[in-house]
């Protein structure tokens, strides 16, 4: 041997300079980077606990709009759909005037708004400080055209109290019955309050663009009374991945639905081929009563019909997602692995070191766990990265099923929680096609690394 | 200048691609064969043997990437010819070959007959019936009796799978056999037998053989002249009396130097070293690493062949000025 | 030297074929009544062809496979009956060097790792000693320099290069007895000579006996002491090498004799005479003499009754009713 370099082609090293000397390699290898990076930046700016406690809460996201589509969603449209307007108004010691007996006080918010769609919502989240009686306030909207709505007049219930403007009937109404005095031809398109607040007074639905004011007048009591209003004007826009019914940012999800996908798919990849290596190892190595046994325990394992079990079990059980894993590979170790690997086994079985180890004393499990499952393990290996998608899928179905604990964010439950709020009928597509695509994505980058790592591994096989 | 040649090979050289380089299986290998003659050719593994005899039928693996020379048989140029004229004409027609390992490649579900008589309906279109009829005749003829013909591969021993993979090769009347470790196998007693049959197929039937082996001893049951090969080379070719009694190659010396004989008693020497890499193979002399007389000229320039008399050549040079 | 070493008494190991749940069962006879004797230090070449039982004695000696019958005396102890947890330290005292070295060598063990498991299964020594033991054992077989090799996996060595792992791995616990089970059949002819001068050397130089198994008589003359001849799992004829090979007696051991090819350019010209037909089935040997249906001297007795072994001069024992 000339002097070269000992990599051992057991080692890592070696192993990953193969699987880059092949294009699927590569891009396998990217895939599962842009995965890993995704995964590290979620776990560190995302701890689970809270991000749980969040995703489950129901007063987290009420800022977001509801099912707002992703930021990017129309990129090639013309039309620039709205974004979140959010105004924070303040009114208290600093710019209350003594009027009569009266505390009046009166803040005005700008925005511009040059978007060519309406917002969605509008709300306004009001906190308030009051010793004795609750602040009044009326709500003022000044447009561009100079005109200058009052949208209503409120007396706070609480000190934290929303009023949902666009929900108001009556506000509607009086909208409605003054853009169309406004507009004096018949128009053919219903007016909604954030319709009638944005719009052109014409015959064409058409957004007013331009420099808008919100001015709150407030009238309070005492002087150390004070009150913040947090107006939201809802855009139909939200995030990378757009938001779902419940106002969450569907990102979320997604971003938390990598790492535990991932490492659903990889944990039950991992140990069930780890178990089904050991128990193919025994029954082959052992052959008789051992092997017998064995063999026809996995015969019936493999008859049994796993989905409806598991359907099953949650008609009883909601799964978490951790329980489902320890279920899932339950019910998958005496499966058909089991019978290729043993077939790998009463091949190696056969081979010269083994009975070499036997004359030098090596008791049976020695052999079991150092000389015949570190052979067959290589050619087990593109299985086990190849299945790891297949358990993902799993997950997803299951998810779709209905089988899984809904607390828990993963890719399957946001279809799920799609489908079930009829995301299709109702043409918000980004819910399901953007999970679908990171699931498509996983499928492909270990089954490309499975590919790879089989034509390395194959070679080897030879041997055999 | 019509002789009695049968072959005739020029400049063979064959090359393959594989993923850490260029192999260079054969090297510019030329030799001559006459009619009814045998050719012994030896070597170790990784010599070029089995690479140069599947050579020659043209049976190349998916990264071949060179192939160059001239092949004659019986005047005709085979190398140049396509592929479909090849099998058509000349494969397993005027030439066959039997591989090595062949008796455990045989048909596991076919019967012994119909695998002999296959060549046939293949080749000639022969008729079911005609067919079966010679393959009947050529399995006597090799020793296996018409009851054994009906049988399965498994039903048969060693020695006699191997005498019905010798009949395969022999069906279509083929003026040359290529046979690659046809008896490497088998044990003493039935290796005897199978030489026997040999020996009696080349007179009755005056076959051609090139009969390759890494067995010196066993040689010697059938060869008329000797090769030795060696990375890829032919390194001597000789008669076979010379061969034994005039080695002219410190390769073939070391090599005659490290065979066990029963009879003879007598000190055995190994070659220290191992086989080159083809892929990048020596400067000069190909066996200069290992060779106990190496001088300076062996590891800069190849060695011509050297005519030690007629038809003896020697690419060594030790010979030279003899 | 004359410690006995070894003593086998009518020695069978017989293979159960399973047929059917209802047949009776039927029995693979591969070594059928076997007796020898071997002291300390002495060789053994078993010599026979393919379905002989060599193999399987060989492999029986070394309680790889069980005794269907008779006795295996090591050292005094009887171990044909025991259990494989009794005889733990028989393991020490055995070695195995088989045929392919390919196959021999876990491959994902360095060689380090390859020779030292036999230590770590025995718990012989300490990290320190153990590593003096291997670098020894590879210095032994001469794959020097040691540190070069001892991190290697097997695949980066020739085949030559792996079977001294082999025969240093089988001789590291300084066995009485190696069998070794043609050590050089798969190895290039130019390789073949250091092998068995190697293996004679450790030999030699440890004074451990050797089984030397293969079906190259020609490679005989290397161990001295002893060559059993085997036929249809018996021994047919054993005697001291020089001894047989001057004056070989059964007809099988001159058959196979002949049968070796010298290199004589005449042979061409010869057809050599070789006893026709094949070895025999093992589930159905013939009744008598097994080597009968192929002898041309078999007499009417060889067809009926099963020769008894014989001495017929001092260390040379036939089994053919010619000498009885």
């Amino acid at each position: 041997m000339k002097g070269q370099e000992i990599i051992s082609e057991y080692s890592f090293r070696g192993i990953l300079k193969e699987v880059l000397s092949y294009k699927a390699g590569v891009s396998a290898l990217i895939i599962l980077a842009f995965f890993g990076v995704l995964i590290l930046y979620t776990v560190i700016a995302m701890p689970y606990d809270e991000t749980i406690a969040l995703w489950n809460s129901s007063t987290a996201f009420l800022k977001n709009p509801r099912n707002a589509e992703p930021v990017w969603w129309n990129i090639f449209s013309k039309k620039k759909k709205p974004r979140n307007i959010e105004l924070q108004i303040e009114i208290n010691g600093s710019n209350l005037v003594q009027e009569g007996g009266i505390l009046k006080g009166e803040a005005k918010k700008d925005f511009v708004f040059d978007y060519d769609d309406f917002p969605t919502e509008l709300n306004i989240f009001f906190r308030a400080n009051y010793k004795r009686s609750a602040p009044l306030v009326r709500i003022y909207l000044l447009r561009p055209d100079g005109d200058r709505i009052l949208l209503k007049e409120h007396e706070l219930r609480s000190q934290d109290d929303v009023l949902y403007l666009s929900n108001d009937f009556s506000i509607e109404n009086k909208l409605d019955t003054y853009v169309r005095s406004k507009i004096s031809e018949p128009i053919d398109f219903s007016i909604t309050t954030t319709r009638a607040l944005f719009m052109k007074y014409t015959k064409k639905l058409e957004v007013l663009k331009g420099n808008y004011s919100l001015l709150i007048e407030a009238e309070l009591k005492d002087k150390e009374d004070s009150l913040t209003a947090d107006t939201v004007f809802y855009g139909s826009v939200y995030g990378i991945a757009g938001t779902d019914h419940l106002r969450r940012p569907i990102h979320i999800a997604l971003l938390w639905g990598a790492p535990l996908d991932l490492s659903f798919g990889l944990g039950a990849s991992l140990s069930i081929t780890i178990i089904e290596l050991i128990i193919a190892t025994i029954s082959g190595w052992f052959g008789g009563w051992t092997d017998a046994l064995i063999q026809r325990l996995t015969e019936i394992y493999m008859v049994l019909p796993f989905l409806p079990i598991m359907i099953m079990i949650s008609l009883f059980y909601k799964l978490s997602l951790w329980s489902l894993l320890v279920v899932v590979v339950l019910l998958s170790i005496f499966g058909f692995g089991i019978k290729t690997t043993r077939a790998l086994v009463l091949q190696v079985k056969t081979l010269p070191y083994i009975e070499s180890a036997q004359t030098y004393g090596a008791s049976n499990w020695r052999i079991i766990f150092l000389y015949i499952i570190p052979k067959i393990l290589p050619p087990v290996v593109p299985g086990l990265v190849a299945s790891v998608p297949v358990y993902v899928f799993l997950e997803a179905i299951l998810a779709l099923f209905g089988v899984l604990d809904p607390t828990q964010p993963t890719w399957g439950r946001v279809i799920e929680d799609a489908f079930s709020n009829g995301a299709l009928y109702k043409g918000y597509f980004y819910w399901v096609l953007i999970p679908s695509f990171l699931l498509i994505l996983t499928a492909i980058s270990f089954s490309l690394l499975g590919f790879v790592l089989d034509r390395i591994v194959n070679p080897k096989l030879k041997e055999l | 200048m019509e002789n009695n040649n049968l072959l005739k090979v020029e400049n063979f050289t064959i090359s393959y691609r594989t993923r850490k380089g260029d192999v260079e299986a054969v090297n510019n290998v030329s030799f001559e064969l006459k009619k009814g003659e045998t050719l012994a050719i030896v070597g170790e593994s990784g010599c070029g043997k089995s690479s140069l005899a599947r050579g020659l039928i043209r049976l190349f693996p998916r990264n071949i990437k060179k192939v160059e020379g001239k092949v004659t048989l019986d005047g005709r140029e085979i190398l140049s010819l396509d592929e479909e004229t090849f099998r058509r004409e000349i494969r397993w027609q005027e030439m066959s070959m039997v591989f090595q390992g062949a008796m455990n490649s045989l048909n596991p579900v076919l019967k012994v007959i119909f695998q002999v008589a296959e060549p046939l309906m293949v080749h000639f279109g022969t008729d079911r019936e005609s067919a079966f009829k010679k393959a009947k005749e050529v399995l006597n003829l090799v020793g296996i009796s018409s009851a054994f013909a009906e049988r399965y591969p498994f039903e048969l021993s060693g020695g006699m799978k191997q005498r019905v993979v010798i009949a395969m090769a022999l069906i279509t009347n083929p003026k040359l056999l290529l046979l690659d470790e046809p008896t490497s196998a088998l044990d003493i007693i039935t290796q005897e037998n199978i030489m026997n049959l040999l020996k009696m197929l080349k007179k009755e039937l005056n076959l051609t053989y090139i009969f390759i082996t890494h067995d010196i001893a066993l040689t010697s049951e059938l060869a008329d002249r000797m090769a030795v090969m060696y990375a890829g080379e032919i390194v001597e070719i000789s008669p076979v009396e010379d061969f034994y009694n005039n080695p002219s190659h410190m390769y073939t010396r070391l090599l005659l130097d490290s065979v066990p004989t029963l009879r003879k008693d007598k000190s055995l020497k190994s070659i220290p070293g191992s086989p080159p890499s083809l892929i990048d193979p020596p400067s000069g002399c190909r066996f200069h690493p290992r060779c106990p007389a190496v001088m300076d000229i062996c590891k800069v320039k190849e060695p011509p062949f050297y005519k030690i008399k007629e038809g003896h050549f020697a690419k060594c040079y030790l010979n030279e000025g003899k | 030297m004359d410690n006995e070493l070894l003593r086998v008494e009518d020695l069978k190991v017989w293979f159960e074929i399973k047929k059917g749940i209802f047949s009776k069962p039927l029995y693979v006879k591969a070594v059928d009544g076997v007796n020898f004797t071997l002291n300390t230090g002495e060789s053994i070449s078993l010599v026979g062809e393919s379905g002989s039982g060599k193999t399987t004695l060989g492999k029986t000696i070394l309680r790889l496979y069980k005794p269907t019958s008779g006795k295996i005396i090591f050292d005094g102890k009887d171990i044909s009956d025991s259990d494989l947890r009794d005889i733990r330290w028989y393991r020490k005292e055995t070695g195995l060097v088989q045929q392919d070295p390919f196959g021999a060598l876990p491959p994902h063990f360095t060689i380090y790792r390859i020779l030292e498991e036999p230590l770590i299964i025995h718990n012989i020594g300490n990290k320190s000693e153990r590593r003096d033991m291997i670098y020894q054992a590879l210095e032994e077989v001469r794959l020097t320099p040691v540190e070069d090799f001892a991190p290697k996996y097997p695949h980066m060595l020739s085949g030559g290069q792996m079977q001294r792992v082999v025969i240093a791995r089988a001789l590291i616990m300084r066995p009485k007895l190696v069998v070794a089970d043609e050590p050089v059949s798969m190895l290039d002819a130019s390789v073949r000579v250091e092998i068995l001068e190697l293996l004679k050397n450790m030999q030699d130089r440890h004074k451990t006996s050797l089984i030397y198994i293969t079906h190259d008589l020609a490679t005989v003359r290397m161990f001295t002491h002893w060559i059993f001849i085997m036929y249809a799992g018996e021994i047919v004829e054993r005697a001291l090498t020089q001894e047989l090979l001057s004056n070989p007696l059964h007809p099988y051991t001159n058959a196979l004799l002949n049968a070796i090819p010298e290199p004589d350019p005449e042979n061409r010209n010869i057809i050599k005479e070789v006893p026709p037909g094949e070895p025999p089935d093992l589930v159905n040997p013939p009744p008598g003499c097994r080597f009968a249906p192929r002898c041309s001297y078999a007499k009417d007795i060889c067809t009926k009754e099963r020769p008894r072994e014989v001495e017929i001069k001092e260390k040379h024992w036939v089994r053919c009713w010619l000498y009885s």
